[in-house]
């Protein structure tokens, strides 16, 4: 203390240390702004840490968004949700539709030489119904085997008819990484050196921290790629994002609802609607734990949500109330359902009064994973104790909300998911017998079963597929164990001098995206 | 000693400082003007006569929340505190006096608790005992031990191996004597000092462990909590987490100022103050006389 009292800085130390910071920070600026639109690099900042670079131990999930820079998968899908050609240059039935042959585009190969033909897709194949930690197996499970006919023609059989396959090969469940690679050390490609034929190739990887990516010439469609270089940044705590940005650290960030209009007022261009990133949060209910083993309490709490709530207090004017678990304008969008459970508490307390449940006679542990669902969990629990039931919140860590969730032994769960590129993918997930999402499993309804199969057996070009597909969501949704709650965009702000990305549901699409000398 | 203690004004301080944390710990869920865990359609809305430190994300009243939230911060605090009390004082006094291999275990037992990070350990605690405040107040309570083990072990040593106390012993006092007479005064103030200090560091790793949601589950209030909340709405209200922040530092500056006016207060220095102000004060009527 008394040093601090006896030794006053004098005014010429201070104006120099002032002096010396004002450099610093300065320097600091002009090199994180300086030639941010010359060298076309993505900067992109991102809260998510992603440790899982193999994409058949990822799955299909919203993380495939940092994979596909990487990897190319056999199909891809269209601003239309039509699957178009990618490595294969087609597919046909046999006339059964048990059966799937897939041709390969000639003379291409993977970052890191090997060759893309039928062996390596079979291999992949192969890998996806056996490899331990396999996060596809149950996607594939409708695909028997692999066969290959010629260097670039594969044929997979199939348990039943199918016509979903190319949706399932297309971008988030049919990333191709490279056969050579994966047969090396499959622990290296999912945790240090991802190898794939997509459009950029990984120049160097800091687990869970940063991995650069730069334009791989050898991609099928290199020409679409005007983007040279993307740097993700991960694990970036959301509250700096916005000032990353503004500071030029960033060029293209993932943002939480709650800080677009931060970005948009600082003068970034926020991308954020349901026809591109969407995650649908839903309550999951297990009817094989009490008291969900009585239908009515399923069907009380169905009027006892109140999606508009989400919306508006945690979606912060981007997020749609749900009343299914598909957005509007997506095909398996079923309009009538929207009008089946309205908000309506009066309603769900006579349920339960008629199922003869005194009021707080309903009470049940309500799961969810701490970094994802607590405030969903929240309000959920204040809906429904205004109908006189008690929902105690448990939230876990990732891992052992996992454990509890897939493991099918949690009565209740908030959870969220970003859709499938295979639209029945999506459904069965929810509603068959071994779906992920359900947790009811192994429970099913006949009802949706026999949906189900109809539109298996429907050609995905064929004009009464939609009205198939939607019957199948119906019934999915009227018999099943899920109720949404609200869907949300995942919002990305990025800097004016990029050019805004195709809007394809689910799939962040590089093709085109240019930088353009604007005014700064 | 609490005659010498309330002469300082900073004890003065931390005291009413502390009394006003007592009154809220024990009437805060009573005082709060609204239900803590109602939500309600006004979110995030700023400081106004009806909500005086405005409302969070789902709609609750920021000061029915911090008000609410006290009794479990404070008494997690204390459970700290007396866990680390009686786990290291008794064992650090008895080191002295139960012979060598009792000394030799309990002092390695405690150098490996030192080694340990302690709220690390108290997240892997939560992880084994079931996500529970109670668990991991248990093990930080455990860790903060060697501190008072240590602290009762040096203040006995110089007074169990000192002069007048083989004095005593010579001419016949009883153990218990001893203690009373001699033991006691010198080995308590320490003691009290280092249970100030723990009260502090206490309340900030309640609120660290509450803060990243280890032991508590929402919507329980606790001011860790809040202020982790807080934090994911700074584009709505950058003020936010000022609110629990301010009353976490000022607690703990209330320990923390108590911790060193005791120290002032005690022991040796305590009788030079003493002396000091009473010179001070006779030179005084001297003066006048």
């Amino acid at each position: 203390m008394r040093f601090l009292s006896d030794r006053r800085p004098s005014a010429a130390v201070v104006a120099a240390v002032v002096a010396v910071i004002a450099m610093v920070v300065a320097g600091c600026g002009g090199s994180a702004s300086g030639g941010s639109a010359s060298d076309s690099t993505i900067r992109w900042g991102v809260k998510q840490i992603q440790a899982n670079w193999d994409p058949i131990v990822t799955g299909s999930t919203g993380a495939t968004v940092y994979l596909t820079p990487i990897y190319e998968s056999l199909f891809t899908v269209d601003g239309q949700r039509k699957v178009v050609p990618a490595l294969a240059s087609g597919y046909e039935y046999n006339a059964a539709g048990d059966q799937i042959t897939i041709r390969l585009k000639p003379g291409l190969t993977f970052q890191d030489g090997s060759p893309v033909d039928a062996e390596a897709v079979k291999f992949t194949i192969e890998r996806i119904k056996t490899q331990e930690n396999s996060a596809l197996k149950g996607s594939y499970s409708n695909v028997r085997s692999a066969t290959v006919v010629d260097p670039l023609t594969v044929r997979l059989d199939l348990g039943q008819q199918d016509y979903q396959i190319p949706y399932l090969l297309a971008v988030r469940g049919g990333m191709l990484p490279s056969k050579a690679a994966a047969q090396a050390d499959p622990a290296k490609l999912n945790s240090a050196a991802p190898v794939g034929a997509g459009p950029f190739k990984v120049v160097s990887y800091d687990p869970e921290s940063k991995i650069v990516l730069e334009k791989w010439d050898g991609y099928w469609d290199a020409a679409s790629i005007k983007v040279n270089r993307i740097e993700i940044n991960f694990g970036i705590d959301p509250s700096t994002l916005v000032a990353g940005l503004r500071s030029g650290v960033y060029n293209w960030a993932q943002i939480d609802p709650q800080q677009a209009d931060e970005a948009r007022k600082a003068g970034f261009d926020v991308l954020a609607s349901v026809d591109r990133h969407w995650s649908t949060q839903f309550l999951s209910l297990n009817t094989n734990k009490a008291p969900f083993t009585d239908p009515a309490v399923a069907e009380a709490i169905r009027y006892a949500v109140n999606p508009d709530e989400y919306a508006t207090k945690l979606g912060f004017g981007l997020a749609v109330p749900a009343r299914q678990l598909f957005p509007e304008g997506h095909p398996a969008y079923v309009p009538a359902l929207d009008a089946e459970h309205p908000y309506d508490p009066a309603k769900a307390r006579e349920i339960l009064a008629k199922a003869g449940y005194t009021d707080g006679a309903v009470s049940f542990d309500l799961s969810g994973m701490a970094v994802l669902s607590g405030q969903v969990a929240e309000v959920l629990q204040q809906q429904l104790k205004a109908v006189g039931i008690t929902a105690n919140i448990t939230l876990l860590d990732q891992a052992n909300w996992g454990k509890g969730y897939f493991g099918k032994q949690q009565a209740a769960s908030v959870y969220g998911y970003v859709g499938r590129d295979s639209h029945v993918q999506a459904l069965t997930e929810h509603f068959d017998a071994g779906g992920v999402l359900n947790l009811s499993s192994p429970t099913t309804s006949p009802q949706f079963q026999e949906a189900l199969e109809a539109v298996r057996a429907t050609p995905i070009d064929a004009p009464d597929y939609e009205a198939k597909l939607q019957a199948a969501a119906q019934a999915g949704y009227e018999n099943g164990s899920t109720v949404a709650l609200y869907s949300v965009p995942s919002v990305v702000a990025k800097d004016r001098s990029i050019s805004d990305p195709p809007a394809i549901d689910g799939y962040q699409s590089w093709k085109g995206v240019q930088f353009t000398p604007g005014p700064q | 000693m609490i005659k010498v203690l309330l002469r300082l004004p900073s004890a003065r301080i931390a005291l009413g400082v502390l009394l006003v944390i007592a009154v809220i710990t024990v009437f805060g869920p009573v005082l709060a003007p609204y239900d803590p865990l109602q939500g309600s359609d006004l979110t995030l809305a700023p400081p106004s006569a009806g909500h005086w430190l405005g409302t969070d994300y789902t709609g609750r009243d920021v000061l029915s929340r911090i008000l609410a939230g006290a009794p479990l911060s404070i008494v997690s605090t204390c459970q700290v505190a007396g866990i680390a009390l009686v786990l290291g004082t008794i064992p650090g006094i008895l080191s002295v006096y139960l012979g060598s291999v009792f000394e030799w275990v309990s002092l390695r037992l405690v150098d490996t608790l030192v080694a340990l990070p302690f709220l690390v350990f108290a997240v892997a605690m939560t992880a084994l005992l079931g996500n529970g405040i109670t668990q991991a107040m248990i093990a930080v309570g455990l860790l903060v031990a060697p501190l008072f083990y240590r602290v009762a072990r040096a203040a006995t040593l110089t007074v169990a191996r000192s002069q007048y106390v083989e004095a005593a012993l010579l001419a016949g006092a009883s153990t218990g004597w001893i203690v009373r007479r001699h033991v006691w005064g010198k080995v308590l103030p320490p003691i009290a000092i280092t249970l100030a200090t723990t009260l502090g560091v206490g309340l900030v790793v309640i609120s660290s462990l509450t803060f990243l949601g280890i032991g508590v589950q929402p919507p329980t209030p606790t001011w860790g909590g809040i202020l982790a909340s807080d934090l994911d709405y700074l584009p709505q209200k950058a003020y936010a987490p000022v609110f629990p922040a301010v009353i976490i530092l000022v607690t703990v500056l209330a320990f923390n100022m108590l911790a060193d006016a005791i120290r002032d207060a005690a022991g040796q220095s305590g009788r030079v103050l003493v002396g000091a102000r009473t010179a001070k004060a006779n030179r005084a009527r001297r003066v006048t006389a």
